[in-house]
C-alpha cells in the first residue's frame, strides 16, 4: 500500500470521528491542507464539515451512525449481526491489533471502522485481511446514505482506496436475517 | 489383486492395534487428537461469570456468562441449583431463548453508548450558559422562553440527538432539579422504575437519589394493572404467592388467564410434571392459548366474564359442600381462618334492610382498648357475642393477643357460629346488589338474623358474613326471596346463569367446581388456581379476582402447600425486602419519602381525566350512588384530602415556601408548622395541586425513567402521554369538550401540551422512551454490573456480576445516579445547600394510620362531617430537613436512622446489630460529611451487601430478630420457624458461588426451607398469625361505605365496559371511515418473543415470529373486512391509532383482537390514515379509568402503601375499530 493511500485512510478515520469534541475541530483545521493535498474530495468534505453549524453536524452524525443500524460503524455488526460468531470475530480483530503492537481502548470495540482504517494506515500488514471486509461495508453504508449525504464521499474514498470487493457484494445480515447461523436450520 | 495388496498394506505384524469395541466399529488408540481443537476453539473461553437478567423478566434465572479475551461470547444456563430434596422435580435448568439472546445487546448497533441530549436543548443551554454563570438561573431562563421550550418539546420523538459528556448532562440535570425545587418544590421532580426485585440495587440507585432530594417516586405495580387489588382486600398483603415448585404439590390445578408455558417458560415444567404426579389441569381462557394445550379440560370463557364463571362455581361449592353435605374440613377452616363467622349489622333504609358494617366491641359497649377495631362473632358455647383475638384492634392495643386463637380476652375458648339458620331471632328480607345488565332493582332475599343490644340500649340486627354470603350467592336454604330454584334457573348466580354470559357449558362449570372442592376435601386443601393478566387487567379486576379466590378460600386451600391462589403477572418478590426498602427510599436518612400511586399520577399528568365517559348507572345497588357515580378525578381529590391516597405534586404552593410562610407566621416547632399548614388547608387558603392539575405551577417538571420503557410498554393512553405530558405529536381522537368533567377539579379552557421541562431516560438500548426523552444516559447492561435479583417463582436470590466492564461511556445505574448526585451536591453547596420541606403522606397500611377512620364510614371534613385532624381525617404532614450539599454523602453511606430501627410491614427490629454487621462487611466511609464513619455504600456491590445484611430472608440474625418482634405482638411462640438457620448469613460472594435458598422470615407469610416449598400464608395457618385485615382473617366481606356503594361488599360479577370505540361527542373526522371495519374487544396479553419490549428488538426474537407489530384476529372478523393473513390493518378508537399486520388465526374467538404487549415503535411502523402520522404503540388505543374502590384508605387492609393498594391502570375494557390499511406509506421521504 502506498503512503498516499495510507494517508487517505488515516485522514478518513479522523473525519469519521464524532464531531462534538474540540479535538475533532482542531484536527480538522490542522489537517485541512493535508486533506486537500491528498485528495480533492477529502478537502471538500473537510471544508463542508466546517461550514455546517456544529450542533446540526452532531445531529446528522448521531442520526446516521449511532441510531441507524444500517449506518453503524462496526464492521462485524454488518457482517454477522446477531450471530454468536460475532464474539469470535471481535476477538480476532483484537488479536490483530495486538499483533501490530496496539491495544484496543477499553471503551471501544475492535471492529470500529475508524480504528480499523487507522490500523491499516499504521500497519499495512493488516490490509490483506481487512481491505475487502472494510470496503464491502463502506460500500453498503455509502449506498444507504445516498448520493447527497455529507459523509458519502468518505465511504466512496474508502472503497476506492481499498479496492471494490471482487466477489459479488455479499448481502448483509441486516437485509437477510435468515443468513444468520441460527442454532437450527430455517426451512421454507 | 488390488484388494490383496490393500489388505496387506493394512495388516500389521509387529505393531499392536487397540481394543475394538461396538461390534468392531470403534477402536481405542493413541492417535493425535489435534482435530478436536476446532471444536474446543469454538467453545473456548477465559472465564465464566454468574449473572442473570433484569427487568422486566421475573424469571430470575441463573446464567453462566462466557467471556473470551474481554468479549462476552455467549451465555448458557447454570445448572447448580441446590436440590429440593426427594420426590420433587428440580429447578435447574432455568432460562429461555429470550435470556439466551441477551448478550446481543452488549454489542448491538442500537446500544446507547454515550450520553445524548436533544440538540435544540443543548444549544440553548450552551448559549445561555455563555453569559449566565448561575446554572439555576440559566435553566429558568431556558424554560421560561416559551419558543425555546416548545422547540425542544415538539422535537421529542423526532430524533435530533447529539452526544454529550457526563459532566455536561449532569450539570443540566442538576440545574433543572435544583431550579425546580426552588421555583415549584421538590415534589415536581419524579421518577419511575419498575419491578425492583429484578435488579434491586439499580432500582434503589435512582429512588434513593430522588427520595433523598424530596422528589416523588411513582409506583409501577398498580400502574401496570398487574397489582391485584383483591390481594390487599382479602389478605392485607400484596401478591404473596407460591413458588412454582409448589404447583407440583397441587392435586387439582386450574390455570385461569395466565399463560404459564409462554410467559413463565422456565417454570412451566412443574405444571407438566404435576400431571405425571396425578394433578388434573384445567384451563380457563377465551382463546386457544398455549396453556390450554396442556390442560385436561378447557373452559372457553368469554374475555372479561371470568367472575361470572367463578361465581357459579362458588354457588355449586356452597350448595353441595356447605349446605347439602357439610364438609368438616371446610367448616373448620372457615371458622378459623376466614371472616365468615363474623357479625355484620343490618341497616334499615327506606323500608328495606341492607347489610352494613362489621359489628364491633364498641357497639356492644365493651370497655376494651381499640374497641372500634375489635370485630365480633357469636359464641355458640355461651350463646352470646364475643370478640376473638386477632382482629385489627389487637394489633395496636399493646396486649400481645394479636393471634388467631379462638379465645376471648379472658382466654376462654370460643365456638363461633357460622350461621344463624338454626337459631335466628328473625328472618329478614335484605336488599342485595343486582348488577346484571338491565336490572332495575336490587334482589330481595331473606336471611336469618339475630338481635343484639348496643351500648345505648338500642336493638341492632346482625347476621353472619356466612349467612349474607349464602343469600348473596343465591343459595336459598329454604328461605323466601329472589332465589334461583336450581342450577338450571337463569338467575344469579347459577351455572345456567353463567352459561348465558361466559359461553361455558353449565355442566362443565358444575363438574369443575365439584372436582375442585372434592379434591380439596380429600387432600385437605391441595386445590390451586393460577391466575394472571388475562383475568387481572380489567376495570373490575378486583371483582374477578375476589370471585375466583372465593373458590380457594371456601375449599380451605389457602395457606396450604399445593393449594391456594398463584398470581403470576408483574409479580415480584424483593425477598431481602427490609434492606432494600431502607436503601431504596433513603429511610436511613429521612422519613417519610414521597411515594405516589402511578395511575393517579399519570391520570392527571397526561390529562386523561379530561376525556372521561360517564359511569354506568346502577339502579340495582341499594345505596345512594354518592361514590360510584362520582368522576374518578373527584374521587381522587376526596381520597387526597381524606388521607387515603398520596397526592403529588402536593400543593399549588411550593412546599418549601409553605414552611417558610409558617415560620414567618411565628411557628417555631415542627408541630406548630404542621398545625398552621393544616389550618391553611382546611380554610382553602392552601390549594391541593390535584384540584388544579393543569395550572403550570402544578405540572411535574423533571421526570426520570430508568430500567423501564414507560412510553413503549406500560404507558396506557400513549397518545395522551405524547400530547399532554410531553408536548410531542400525540394523536388523541376523542373530544374533551364533550367528555364528562369533574366538579372539584379546575379545568382551564385549553388543555396544556408539554408539561415536562426535562425527561431523562437511562437505558442500554434505544426504546420508545428514549426516543421521546430529552437526555438519554447510557446504562451498563446486566453483564456489566453488581446487583441482586429475586422472584416469587423460586426461592433463590441471584447476583448480577460484571462479566466485562461497562462498555463505551455507560455506567451502572448505581454509578450513574451517584455521578448525578455528586453534581447535584456540588451545585447545591453553592446555590441551595439546605432546605426545609413539608411532606404530605397518606394514612399508611401497617401503621396506626390503618385504624384512623373507624367503621368504614366516609367523613369529609370539608363538608363538615368531621373535624379536620392531621393523620386521622386528613393526610400526615411531616417536616423534613434536607441537606442537599451533602446529599452525595448521604446517598453513599448508610444513615443513622437505620440504627434506631428497621421497620417492614409493621415489624420493627433494632438496627444496631445489623449496622455493625454491615460495617464489618463493607467498611466505613472516609468522606467528609454526615456519613463519615458510617457503613460505605459507594459501590453497587456494597449496596447489595447492605441489602443482604439488613434482611431476614438473607440473614438469619435478622430473621430471628423479626420473629421475636412478632412474637411480642402476637403472644405466640414463633422462633421455631427459623430454628437451625438463625446463623446463616449470606454474603454477595456466597450467592455468586451457588444459588442459596431464602430463609423464612415474617416479612413473607410462607414457611420455607429444605423439604418445604414456599406457599403463602402457611405461617398464618401453621402458627396462627393473623392476616393484616380488619378481622385478622381472610375477608370475603368488605364493609367500607365506598365498597357498599359500588355494590361490592361481597364478590360479584360485573361485565367489562362495552363503550363504543368513539363516544357520541367525539368528532373522528373523514379519515375515520368505518364502512369496511369491525368492532372488537382489544386485548394486550404478554408475548412469547420478548419480555415486554425487551428482547423483542433482537434479531433472533424478530426472526422467531414475523417481526414488527402484529395484531391477532379471528377468521370471522378477518373475513368480514376482507383481509387475509399478514395484510396491513389499522386499529383505532377515540384514544388513537395503531398500524400493524394481521395474524389471522383459528385460535382467536370472534369479536376479540390481541396485540401482544409492548411491540416497540422502534421497529418499522408505517403511516396511519386516521392520524396522518406514524402509527402508535399497542397502548395508542387504551386509556386509564381509575376505579373509586381502589382509592379507599385509612381503613384496615384498605390503607395505602406503595405498590400495595391503589387504582390500577387497566387496559382491557376497550373496544376498537379494525379496518384494512389501504395504503402502506413508510414516511421515509
Amino acid at each position: 500500500m502506498r503512503d498516499q493511500e495510507r494517508l487517505v485512510l488515516k485522514l478518513v478515520a479522523g473525519l469519521l470521528d464524532y464531531p462534538g469534541h474540540p479535538a475533532f475541530w482542531m484536527r480538522l483545521r490542522e489537517h485541512a491542507s493535508l486533506a486537500e493535498e491528498a485528495d480533492a474530495r477529502l478537502g471538500a468534505v473537510s471544508k463542508a464539515l466546517q461550514r455546517v453549524v456544529p450542533i446540526e453536524l452532531e445531529k446528522l452524525y448521531v442520526a446516521a451512525f449511532d441510531f441507524d443500524p444500517k449506518g453503524s460503524l462496526y464492521v462485524t455488526a454488518h457482517e454477522l449481526g446477531d450471530s454468536r460468531d460475532r464474539g469470535q470475530a471481535l476477538i480476532e480483530l483484537t488479536e490483530l491489533c495486538q499483533k501490530a503492537g496496539y491495544d484496543v481502548p477499553d471503551d471501544q470495540l475492535a471492529d470500529y471502522l475508524p480504528l480499523l482504517l487507522e490500523l491499516m494506515a499504521v500497519y499495512p500488514d493488516s490490509v490483506a485481511s481487512l481491505a475487502e471486509r472494510v470496503s464491502s461495508m463502506a460500500g453498503r453504508i455509502a449506498e444507504h446514505l445516498g448520493p447527497d449525504h455529507l459523509y458519502r464521499p468518505l465511504f466512496d474514498l474508502i472503497q476506492e482506496t481499498l479496492g471494490r470487493p471482487n466477489a459479488a457484494d455479499v448481502p448483509s445480515v441486516e437485509e437477510h436475517p435468515d443468513l444468520v447461523d441460527l442454532p437450527y436450520p430455517i426451512e421454507y | 489383486m488390488a484388494n490383496k495388496r490393500n489388505a496387506l498394506l493394512r495388516s500389521v505384524d509387529y505393531l499392536k492395534r487397540g481394543r475394538r469395541i461396538n461390534q468392531g466399529w470403534s477402536e481405542e488408540n493413541g492417535r493425535a487428537r489435534d482435530w478436536e481443537d476446532v471444536y474446543r476453539g469454538r467453545w473456548q473461553h477465559d472465564r465464566v461469570v454468574r449473572s442473570t437478567h433484569g427487568v422486566n423478566c421475573t424469571g430470575s434465572c441463573s446464567w453462566k456468562i462466557h467471556v473470551k479475551n474481554g468479549i462476552v461470547t455467549w451465555e448458557t444456563q447454570q445448572t447448580d441449583y441446590p436440590s429440593l430434596g426427594e420426590n420433587v422435580p428440580e429447578y435447574e435448568p432455568r432460562g429461555c431463548p429470550r435470556g439466551a439472546s441477551y448478550s446481543w445487546y452488549l454489542y448491538s448497533p442500537g446500544r446507547v453508548k454515550y450520553p445524548y441530549v436533544r440538540g435544540e436543548l443543548l444549544s440553548a443551554w450552551k448559549q445561555i450558559r455563555e453569559h449566565e454563570e448561575n446554572p439555576l438561573k440559566a435553566w429558568r431562563a431556558l424554560v421560561s422562553d416559551a419558543a425555546q421550550r416548545q422547540a425542544y418539546q415538539s422535537a421529542r420523538g423526532k430524533g435530533g440527538f447529539v452526544r454529550a459528556e457526563w459532566d455536561t448532562v449532569s450539570e443540566i440535570i442538576s440545574a433543572a432539579m435544583l431550579d425546580t425545587v426552588q421555583t415549584y418544590g421538590p415534589d415536581r421532580v419524579a421518577g419511575f422504575s419498575p419491578i425492583p426485585a429484578m435488579s434491586q440495587v439499580s432500582f434503589a440507585a435512582g429512588s434513593r437519589f430522588i427520595s433523598l432530594m424530596g422528589g416523588t417516586m411513582v409506583s409501577f405495580y398498580d400502574w401496570y394493572a398487574d397489582l391485584p387489588p383483591a390481594s390487599p382486600q382479602i389478605w392485607g398483603e400484596q401478591t404473596d404467592v407460591p413458588e412454582s415448585a409448589d404447583w407440583y404439590n397441587a392435586g387439582y390445578f386450574i390455570i385461569w388467564g395466565t399463560n404459564l408455558p409462554m410467559t413463565r417458560t422456565p417454570d412451566a415444567h412443574f405444571m407438566v410434571e404435576g400431571r405425571y404426579n396425578g394433578t388434573k389441569v384445567v384451563g380457563v381462557s377465551p382463546d386457544y392459548a398455549e396453556y390450554v394445550k396442556f390442560a385436561d379440560l378447557w373452559l372457553p370463557c368469554k374475555a372479561g366474564t371470568d367472575a361470572a364463571l367463578a361465581m357459579a362455581m362458588a354457588h355449586v361449592i356452597l350448595k353441595e359442600f356447605y349446605v347439602d353435605n357439610p364438609t368438616p374440613y371446610f367448616l373448620d377452616y372457615a371458622k378459623n381462618y376466614t371472616d365468615l363467622p363474623f357479625l355484620v349489622t343490618l341497616k334499615q333504609q327506606d323500608g328495606h334492610w341492607r347489610a352494613d358494617r362489621f359489628l364491633n366491641a364498641n357497639d356492644l359497649g365493651l370497655n376494651v382498648p381499640q374497641a372500634d377495631w375489635k370485630t365480633v362473632v357469636w359464641d355458640t358455647t355461651t350463646g352470646s357475642p364475643e370478640i376473638p383475638n386477632g382482629s385489627l384492634g389487637y394489633r395496636w392495643d399493646g396486649q400481645h393477643k394479636w393471634n388467631l386463637r379462638l379465645e376471648n380476652p379472658e382466654g376462654t375458648p370460643i365456638q363461633p357460629a357460622l350461621s344463624f339458620i338454626e337459631a335466628a331471632d328473625s328472618v329478614l328480607s335484605v336488599s342485595l346488589p343486582n348488577l346484571q345488565t338491565g336490572s332495575s332493582r336490587p334482589f330481595a332475599r331473606s336471611l336469618p338474623a339475630r338481635r343484639v343490644t348496643n351500648s345505648l340500649g338500642e336493638t341492632m340486627w346482625v347476621t353472619t358474613v356466612y349467612d349474607l354470603m349464602m343469600a348473596h350467592m343465591g343459595i336459598s336454604r329454604g328461605l323466601p326471596g329472589d332465589y334461583p330454584t336450581d342450577y338450571d334457573d337463569v338467575t344469579a348466580y347459577t351455572p345456567a346463569w353463567q352459561e348465558a354470559i361466559t359461553g361455558v357449558d353449565r355442566n362443565l362449570a358444575i363438574q369443575v367446581a365439584r372436582e375442585f372442592a372434592d379434591n380439596a376435601a380429600k387432600t385437605r386443601g391441595r386445590s390451586m388456581i393460577a391466575l394472571g393478566a388475562g383475568t387481572n387487567h380489567w376495570y373490575h379486576s378486583d371483582l374477578i379476582y375476589r370471585s375466583i379466590i372465593n373458590l380457594v378460600l371456601l375449599t380451605g386451600s389457602q395457606g396450604i402447600n399445593g393449594g391456594g391462589w398463584a398470581h403470576y403477572v408483574g409479580q415480584e418478590k424483593v425477598r431481602p425486602l427490609e434492606g432494600w426498602n431502607t436503601l431504596a427510599f433513603g429511610l436511613d436518612w429521612n422519613r417519610p419519602p414521597r411515594q405516589h400511586a402511578g395511575t393517579s399520577f399519570f391520570y392527571f399528568a397526561t390529562d386523561q381525566f379530561r376525556y372521561e365517559e360517564p359511569a354506568l348507572k346502577l339502579p340495582g345497588v341499594p345505596t345512594s350512588g354518592r361514590f360510584r357515580d362520582a368522576h374518578p378525578a373527584d374521587m381522587t381529590t376526596l381520597a387526597s384530602r381524606l388521607g387515603w391516597l398520596p397526592s403529588f405534586p402536593q400543593w399549588t404552593e411550593n412546599s418549601l415556601a409553605v414552611v417558610a410562610e409558617a415560620r414567618n407566621a411565628g411557628c417555631g416547632s415542627a408541630d406548630e408548622i404542621v398545625q398552621h399548614v393544616a389550618q391553611r388547608l382546611t380554610s382553602g387558603d392552601l390549594e391541593w395541586a390535584v384540584e388544579n392539575p393543569d395550572d403550570p405551577r402544578n405540572f411535574p417538571r423533571v421526570f426520570f425513567i430508568w430500567r423501564s420503557n414507560l412510553l413503549g410498554a406500560s404507558g396506557k393512553g400513549h397518545e395522551y402521554f405524547l400530547k399532554h405530558m410531553l408536548g410531542a405529536a400525540g394523536h388523541v381522537l376523542g373530544n374533551p369538550d364533550e367528555s364528562w368533567q369533574p366538579e372539584t377539579v379546575k379545568t382551564p379552557g385549553t388543555i396544556p401540551e408539554g408539561k415536562l421541562d426535562l425527561l431523562v431516560d437511562m437505558d442500554f438500548r434505544m426504546t420508545s422512551s428514549g426516543l421521546y426523552a430529552d437526555i438519554v444516559l447510557p446504562a451498563a447492561t446486566w453483564y456489566e454490573k453488581h446487583d441482586l435479583s429475586s422472584t416469587d417463582m423460586h426461592p433463590f436470590v441471584h447476583p448480577f456480576n460484571p462479566a466485562v466492564a461497562p462498555l463505551w461511556e455507560s455506567k451502572s445505574d448505581w454509578d450513574a445516579f451517584r455521578t448525578l448526585a455528586e453534581a447535584f451536591s456540588r451545585m447545591a453547596a453553592r446555590y441551595l445547600p439546605v432546605v426545609d420541606d413539608l411532606v404530605m403522606t397518606p394514612l399508611q397500611h401497617d401503621s396506626p394510620g390503618e385504624i384512623a377512620q373507624p367503621h368504614g364510614h366516609v367523613r369529609d371534613w370539608r363538608q363538615g362531617e368531621c373535624e379536620p385532624v392531621v393523620g386521622k381525617t386528613m393526610p400526615n404532614l411531616t417536616l423534613v430537613h434536607r441537606d442537599y450539599a451533602h446529599l452525595i454523602n448521604q446517598m453513599t453511606t448508610l444513615g443513622p436512622l437505620a440504627d434506631e430501627g428497621i421497620v417492614t410491614k409493621g415489624i420493627r427490629i433494632d438496627g444496631h446489630a445489623a449496622v455493625a454487621e454491615l460495617m464489618e462487611r463493607v467498611g466505613s466511609s472516609k468522606w467528609e460529611g454526615p456519613g463519615r464513619g458510617r457503613p460505605s455504600l459507594w459501590t453497587g456491590r456494597q449496596a447489595a451487601e447492605a441489602i443482604l445484611t439488613l434482611s431476614g430472608p438473607t440473614n438469619g440474625h435478622r430473621a430471628m430478630e423479626e420473629w421475636q418482634s412478632l412474637e411480642n405482638t402476637t403472644g405466640v411462640p414463633l422462633t421455631a420457624a427459623i430454628h437451625g438457620r438463625e446463623d446463616t448469613a449470606y454474603r454477595f460472594e456466597d450467592l455468586t458461588i451457588q444459588p442459596r435458598l431464602a430463609l423464612p422470615a415474617p416479612v413473607w407469610s410462607g414457611l420455607e426451607g429444605e423439604g418445604r416449598r414456599y406457599s403463602p400464608f402457611t405461617a398464618n395457618v401453621d402458627f396462627k398469625i393473623p392476616w393484616r385485615t380488619i378481622t385478622g382473617r381472610q375477608h370475603f366481606y368488605l364493609d367500607h361505605e365506598v365498597m357498599l356503594d359500588y355494590g361490592e361488599g361481597l364478590p360479584i360479577y360485573r361485565p367489562p365496559s362495552d363503550n363504543p370505540p368513539f363516544a357520541s361527542g367525539d368528532e373522528a373526522g373523514d379519515t375515520a371511515d368505518v364502512s369496511q371495519a369491525v368492532t372488537v374487544r382489544y386485548l394486550t396479553p404478554h408475548q412469547k418473543w420478548g419480555i415486554h419490549s425487551t428482547y423483542s428488538d433482537t434479531p433472533r426474537m424478530l426472526t422467531l415470529f414475523r417481526g414488527g407489530q402484529t395484531v391477532w384476529m379471528s377468521m370471522e372478523d378477518a373475513k368480514a373486512i376482507g383481509i387475509e393473513d399478514n395484510d396491513w390493518i389499522e386499529v383505532f378508537n377515540r384514544n388513537g391509532a395503531i398500524v400493524a399486520r394481521a395474524v389471522i388465526s383459528h385460535r382467536i374467538p370472534k369479536g376479540v383482537a390481541m396485540m401482544y404487549h409492548a411491540q416497540d415503535r422502534t421497529i418499522g411502523v408505517p403511516k396511519s390514515l386516521v392520524t396522518g402520522d406514524r402509527g402508535g404503540t399497542h397502548n395508542s388505543v387504551t386509556r386509564i379509568i381509575p376505579k373509586g374502590t381502589h382509592m379507599i384508605g385509612g381503613y384496615g387492609q384498605l390503607s395505602y402503601s406503595m405498590n400495595y393498594y391503589g387504582p390500577t391502570g387497566h387496559q382491557r375494557d376497550v373496544l376498537t375499530w379494525i379496518r384494512p390499511l389501504k395504503e402502506v406509506d413508510w414516511l421515509e421521504d
